[in-house]
């Protein structure tokens, strides 16, 4: 048993931080062998259940990729070949659970689910393996149909992407995308104050060029948008592989959108499940 | 599984508080990283600190999942 105890942290780094740590409940695993006896009822056992599922989880969770309960390896034999912008890979669910009357078990079912292709670098890259386009400038809003926006808009949501022209320290935070604009670098406007003091208007594409020194390739694509409304050229936002620590050193991002009949075909086909035919 | 010993479990609630921040700002990664294998948190957990089982994290091995302020651990 661990004391309740309070301690104030100090650094260099951080505002200083107080990390307490306070005993909540207490339980024994002796009510599974119960429950297996019969001598209590399984819904007593609930917390021991929860317990074992940490406990067991705690390895996968260190060396697979976790989505979820469900943990997927890094091995090329469990990742499809890409399938467009998604790729498939397979792995476990696992759950500790009473089976039958007279015993626990340690259910591991094999899973497949979608990951973004691990091989795409940037957010053009994404859009135009979307579209399935060959020429970046057919990506520039007044070329894109309201279909093929709203196609870019779905998949879009909730992608995490890191950008490089802040510097390596700005690299560790990951943005969320909250939406694609129709809007591009050069409509994007806001107010900016510059070295003088003197505050105008500035396009998204010339605060790239003045403060970063970036020229935008392609300052005609949509931009995406994040929660603190920032807007941000899709060339300039590169695709999170989030770093875990060794042995697993990328972890490409779960696919969120819903599948499309193309795609479910294909992640049955890579799963080899076979369904009986309908009678 | 059939023979599980009777263990007792102990479940505590954790809380990381960051001076001057709102509670429900997000922690960084790297900050609670930081936290968790400073000293002065090591000592506080004594010998359990090896057998220590957060929820869905251990406490050397951290990710960018673990954000939230308040974790709940469970360890024997």
């Amino acid at each position: 048993l661990i004391p309740d105890f309070e301690v104030t942290l100090q650094s260099t780094s951080w505002k200083d931080a107080v990390f307490s740590l306070k005993v909540a409940t207490e339980f024994s695993l002796g009510i599974i062998n119960q429950v297996i006896q019969q001598k209590a009822d399984s819904v007593h056992a609930a917390p021991a259940l929860n317990f074992l599922n940490h406990l067991f989880a705690k390895r996968p969770s260190e060396t697979l990729i976790a989505v979820g309960r469900k943990y997927f390896s890094n091995l090329s034999a469990d990742i499809s070949p890409a399938f467009n912008e998604l790729e498939f890979r397979r792995g476990i669910f696992q759950s500790v659970l009473f089976s039958g009357s007279k015993s626990l078990a340690l259910n591991i079912n094999q899973s497949t689910a979608a990951f973004w292709n691990s091989n795409m670098v940037d957010l053009m890259h994404v859009a135009m393996t979307i579209l399935q386009l060959q020429n970046p400038t057919h990506l520039a809003s007044r070329n894109l149909t309201h279909e093929r926006f709203k196609v870019l808009k779905d998949a879009f949501k909730g992608l995490k992407f890191f950008i490089k022209h802040r510097g390596p320290e700005a690299e560790r935070r990951h943005y969320s995308i909250k939406r694609l604009l129709w809007m591009n670098a050069r409509e994007s406007k806001f107010d900016w104050t510059d070295q003088s003091g003197k505050t105008r208007q500035i396009s998204v594409a010339e605060f790239m060029h003045k403060v970063y020194g970036k020229q935008l390739r392609y300052p005609l694509t949509p931009l995406v948008e994040i929660n603190g409304k920032a807007h941000f050229p899709m060339e300039l936002c590169f695709m999170v592989r989030v770093c875990l620590s060794p042995p697993l050193l990328i972890q490409p991002q779960a696919y969120r959108p819903t599948l499309n009949p193309k795609q479910r075909e294909a992640i049955i086909k890579f799963a080899n499940i076979v369904y009986p035919p309908l009678m | 599984l059939h023979a599980i010993p009777p263990t007792t479990i102990y479940e505590y609630a954790i809380e990381i508080r960051v001076k001057g921040e709102p509670l429900e700002r997000k922690l960084k990664p790297e900050q609670a990283k930081e936290i968790l294998n400073s000293d002065e948190v090591k000592y506080g957990l004594g010998a359990a600190r090896d057998t220590f089982v957060y929820d869905r994290i251990s406490l050397f091995y951290l990710t960018n999942s673990f954000q939230d302020a308040n974790l709940h651990g469970a360890g024997s």
